[in-house]
């Protein structure tokens, strides 16, 4: 003799597992915002490398820039030094006089035009170095520019992924997960309202049997003394493999005379286990009457709410589930 | 790009509402307690699984958030990083100009 003790109605277990459909459908929403933040995230990344793009082609203008600026000092430099006069011999001036002042004069025309030259010469050195200086700092600031953009977006990226694979582990994880628990309450829930008779072999669990182990309904059996308690025996050990691999319940036996029992026996039974029964596993047509004479006592006193069509489970080897009305 | 440009990334928004979203509680915590107060059978195992799956989310959740906040910041530093060569560059430019007669 056995009973499932249910704490929860048919309905509760109904809505929990709508409840849990809901929590699923709440875990799996991430996955779309996960694929809005990827797109927004490869926008931004774009962004950056084109923003630095143009820096970097900015940059490689400037050093164009500069190498002409540079090009041009060298031939302005050129013809500087081109340009560049030799002074005059300068006659005695006791011997000529007039030669002697026009060749001084000469003279310092052109030492004064080419201290304006060599002047010139040099501030365009200067401006040289400093092109050069420049066009050696701007390609430093572009290789760094570059280094630490593509440093950070390659850290901003493996950052990413950690993220992106935590988001999917979860949703993939708990998603199914989620869906198992409400299948499980669902299931529970089609126990719960559908609990009726139900035959089965006596050498096979029944799989509705396996479920409510499963569900960690802890099923307890009422059957008839003799044989079917250890047929029973047999299904709760080693055919269990067969439909509920995990299955770790204990189920609980509980003969009861079920081919004799009459109606007043049957309440005091009852009465006894203090639930009425789950699983009732008659092995004769004489037991299944007993059952049917239990089965009548516990509707009776409003115990049970569903059986299974009353001539199906008839004969040897049954199994029958019934739901308690509380 | 400027600071104020970088509070402008498309991914910051859509960071901060997919971490809110990761990191809600109300509607699991519910059904947590709503599991809690109906099963004493059916909810020994339901509720043992329901924890352990949240409890998951939660560690992903914040993991996940860690990594994103982190993505976020890196991508601050690129664009700081560019922001940076796009001011040498300009003062650069102008030196250019000075050397230029």
């Amino acid at each position: 003799m056995s009973y499932v003790r249910v704490n929860c109605s048919a309905d509760e277990a109904g809505n929990l597992a709508q409840r849990l459909i809901g929590v699923r459908e709440y875990v799996l929403r991430a996955e779309p915002m996960l694929g809005e933040a990827r797109d927004a995230f490869s926008r931004d990344v774009s962004a950056i490398l084109d923003k630095m793009g143009k820096a970097v082609s900015r940059a490689n203008d400037l050093r164009e820039r500069a190498a002409r600026l540079i090009s041009h000092h060298r031939q302005m430099i050129a013809r500087l030094q081109r340009e560049m006069e030799s002074r005059v011999s300068v006659p005695s001036a006791s011997e000529d006089p007039s030669g002697h002042d026009r060749a001084l004069s000469y003279n310092e025309g052109v030492d004064r035009r080419n201290e304006e030259r060599r002047r010139e010469i040099a501030r365009r050195e200067r401006s040289i170095s400093d092109c050069e200086r420049i066009t050696s700092e701007a390609s430093n600031a572009s290789s760094r520019m570059q280094e630490g953009v593509n440093g950070a977006i390659g850290r901003a990226k493996n950052s990413f992924g950690e993220g992106e694979r935590a988001v999917l582990e979860a949703v993939n994880h708990c998603g199914n997960g989620y869906q198992t628990l409400s299948e499980a309450l669902l299931s529970a829930k089609s126990l719960l309202s559908d609990m009726c008779a139900i035959r089965s072999p006596a050498n096979k669990m029944h799989p509705l049997v396996a479920k409510m182990g499963a569900l960690a309904l802890n099923p307890v059996f009422v059957g008839h003394e003799g044989s079917p308690i250890d047929s029973l025996e047999s299904i709760g050990g080693e055919r269990r493999e067969d439909y509920a691999p995990d299955l770790s319940f204990s189920a609980e036996v509980k003969p009861v005379k079920l081919s004799s029992i009459k109606r007043k026996d049957a309440l005091e039974e009852i009465e006894r286990l203090g639930y009425p029964p789950c699983v009732s596993i008659p092995s004769s047509a004489f037991a299944m009457l007993g059952a049917k004479t239990f089965v009548a006592a516990m509707r009776e006193i409003g115990y049970i709410r569903h059986t299974f069509g009353e001539n199906k489970y008839i004969g040897a080897d049954g199994c029958m589930v019934w739901e308690r009305t509380e | 790009m400027s600071t104020s440009d970088s509070e402008k990334l498309l991914f910051e928004p859509k960071r901060a509402a997919l971490t809110t979203h990761l990191l809600r509680q109300s509607e699991t915590s519910e059904t947590r307690m709503a599991l809690h107060r109906t099963a004493d059978s059916v909810g020994e195992s339901a509720t043992g699984a329901f924890d352990r799956l949240n409890a998951h989310w939660q560690t992903m959740a914040h993991n996940a958030d860690r990594a994103f906040v982190a993505s976020s910041r890196e991508l601050m530093s690129a664009v700081n990083e560019v922001t940076k060569g796009e001011m040498r560059l300009a003062e650069l430019s102008a030196k250019l100009s000075e050397a230029d007669y």
